[in-house]
């Protein structure tokens, strides 16, 4: 077995690992909350302990059939049916965030170059607003209707900028693009009068991709809020209402589903860059160098 | 380069731009309201009579310069009682990251590739997987959701949203701290102190960690503190998780106010909604209803407290740069 595969094994034995250690964690809070239904019901009706009930849940998990919720209706269908709502919102946010950032940086130049610096400001401030008061202030002023297009659409682009997600963003886009403009190659490509469009594209690619691996779990969390100001039924929405509605079976599949969204994402990314990047080379040792 | 100039350098950095005159501003302003909201009893409506109680919604006036809320509770008086939902703990969200990350990235960082290290980077890299607002809904949930009288632990449950957005934090501090600690352990001024006999544990808290990460920490507690005003504002405005009525926070005036505001506004809302004449009018009918106070001053005072921290921030991040 070569060094990239034990490293490409060591990221997926991580990932693995968080997911593991998660469910346990908060398997362990599910079963030991007060009044739980799960410890009553696995001790009276199967005789289980703790352990047997966790190791059913994960069999569910594996065999996607986590029997029924509080409401009667199957957990795993109503993971699929959140899911359907929540995941475009995360993922076209971040398209939306990363791409913006993007664009700003393109038109207004970087930090040391910038001569917007009022956009830039307002870019922070707003940016700086909580997403429940965006979502707020979209139903109070604008009253979004309750459902459809528009709910969606106000969703994203809340998502996208609140809670600091477009400066954090747009910060570590400006970072990136100022050091790699600050690179030797880039000077010489100049020098040379080739085009650095492409190479920067090329070398940005990781960056960005990590900087939003770095941002999913504040989305997901922004998700939650964001869901139950709209009133849009996807996974956000739900994880409140079992909290609320003490389903803490559901509560618990979709904290590991969560769990399990946000560390696949920074696995997705060590990946990428371990088969891209030419220097995180295994050495000798098999220890990753870059 | 001579002393003289060297303390001209060094006094240059030391001086206090605008960003930092206003981070400390708000820090002074926010410290001010808690020592007020101590003095202040924001629900007077218990034990008065009908002619006595207030107007609900009512607009700005000189005793009441917010005007009153859906209850007819003076808004200022709310306003200001609201800071103590998350002032305290808030800063005690910042102790328990402190105590726990700087420990734990220090060691991480001085004692890289020891066992310990790699079980706490696991232990790191665990918790930063977890969603920070999922894990205190989970948590407050399970622990005082079955609570049958919210209101009287109310305080207990801050703290517990205060400890679990620090520990959430925790992963942030820590890998920064141990990052930091790894670059200076391998400076020549560590070297020397082991060559003169200094233990392990004096280089590490005394040279590394308060000579060069003071500001690092301070930087991400302020940071940590205004993800805290974010946490408590958006669990209280969502209801059941963060401050239960009628104990006010800045969230659960705005969630107050809101029905009214809608209500007003959806008055208008026909299909000129998205017109400047619809907008406008929208507007025009929340000044009318008294609640347009309501929706702006929580508004404005969770968008200035959370950019005076954070722009305190940046003061510890321009001060912690070499």
């Amino acid at each position: 077995m070569g060094t990239r595969t034990r490293l490409v094994g060591r990221h997926i034995a991580t990932f693995g690992g968080v997911v593991f250690v998660s469910s346990i964690v908060f398997g362990a809070l599910v079963w030991w909350a007060p009044g739980s239904p799960q410890r009553i019901d696995a001790g009276a009706q199967l005789d289980q302990g703790f352990w047997g009930w966790l190791l059913s849940f994960w069999l569910g998990l594996i065999q996607f059939d986590l029997g029924p919720s509080y409401r009667g209706i199957p957990v795993d269908q109503l993971l699929v049916k959140g899911a359907i709502k929540s995941l475009p919102l995360i993922v076209l946010s971040m398209i939306l965030s990363v791409g913006g950032s993007l664009l700003a940086v393109a038109i207004m130049g970087t930090r040391a170059s910038s001569s917007f610096p009022l956009v830039r400001t307002a870019i922070h401030s707003i940016s700086l607003v909580p997403v429940f008061l965006l979502g707020y202030l979209a139903v109070v002023l604008f009253a979004v209707p309750p459902d459809g297009v528009f709910q969606a659409l106000a969703a994203i682009a809340i998502l996208a900028v609140g809670d600091g997600m477009l400066t954090d963003i747009f910060l570590g886009i400006d970072d990136e693009v100022d050091q790699l403009l600050d690179r030797d190659f880039v000077h010489s490509a100049r020098l040379r009068g080739v085009p650095v469009g492409p190479t920067l594209a090329r070398h940005l690619a990781l960056p960005l991709a990590q900087i939003a691996a770095d941002k999913m779990a504040y989305v997901v969390g922004g998700v939650l809020v964001i869901e139950k100001v709209l009133g849009i039924q996807g996974i956000g929405w739900m994880g409140y209402r079992a909290a609320t509605h003490h389903d803490f079976l559901l509560l618990l599949a979709i904290t590991v589903a969560v769990t399990s969204l946000v560390a696949a994402s920074q696995l997705g990314v060590d990946l990428v860059r371990l088969a891209t990047d030419p220097r995180t080379t295994p050495n000798v040792s098999g220890q990753e160098v870059g | 380069m001579t002393l003289s100039s060297l303390w001209t350098q060094r006094h240059r950095q030391d001086q206090m731009g605008p960003v930092s005159v206003f981070g400390f501003g708000v820090l002074i302003g926010l410290v001010g309201l808690r020592i007020a909201a101590m003095f202040v009893d924001s629900s007077p409506r218990l034990g008065l009579q009908d002619e006595q109680l207030l107007p609900a919604m009512a607009g700005p006036s000189w005793d009441h310069l917010l005007g009153t809320d859906q209850l007819g509770r003076d808004l200022l008086l709310r306003m200001v009682d609201a800071v103590e939902a998350f002032f305290l703990p808030g800063l005690f969200a910042c102790l328990v990251a402190a105590l726990i990350a700087v420990p734990t990235g220090a060691i991480a960082g001085y004692w890289e590739g020891s066992k310990g290290a790699a079980v706490l980077r696991g232990l790191l890299t665990m918790i930063s997987a977890w969603p920070r607002l999922v894990l205190v809904v989970v948590v407050v949930a399970i622990f005082t959701g079955s609570v049958r009288d919210p209101a009287a632990w109310a305080e207990v449950r801050l703290y517990l949203l205060g400890g679990l957005v620090g520990l959430s934090y925790i992963p942030q501090l820590g890998g920064a701290v141990s990052e930091r600690v790894q670059h200076f352990r391998r400076e020549q001024f560590v070297e020397a102190a082991r060559a003169h006999g200094l233990s392990d544990r004096r280089i590490l808290l005394w040279h590394i960690l308060w000579a060069n990460c003071r500001h690092l920490v301070l930087r991400h507690t302020c940071t940590l503190f205004g993800a805290f005003i974010l946490v408590e504002t958006s669990l209280s405005y969502l209801g059941d998780y963060g401050v239960p009525p009628p104990r006010p926070s800045w969230g659960n005036i705005l969630a107050g106010v809101r029905h009214s505001v809608v209500h007003s506004r959806s008055l208008m809302a026909s299909s000129d909604s998205w017109s400047p004449a619809g907008l406008w009018g929208g507007v025009e009918q929340a000044i009318q209803h008294g609640g347009l106070l309501g929706v702006l001053a929580p508004t404005i005072a969770i968008a200035v407290s959370i950019a005076g921290v954070l722009a305190l921030a940046e003061h510890y991040a321009r001060r912690d740069r070499p």
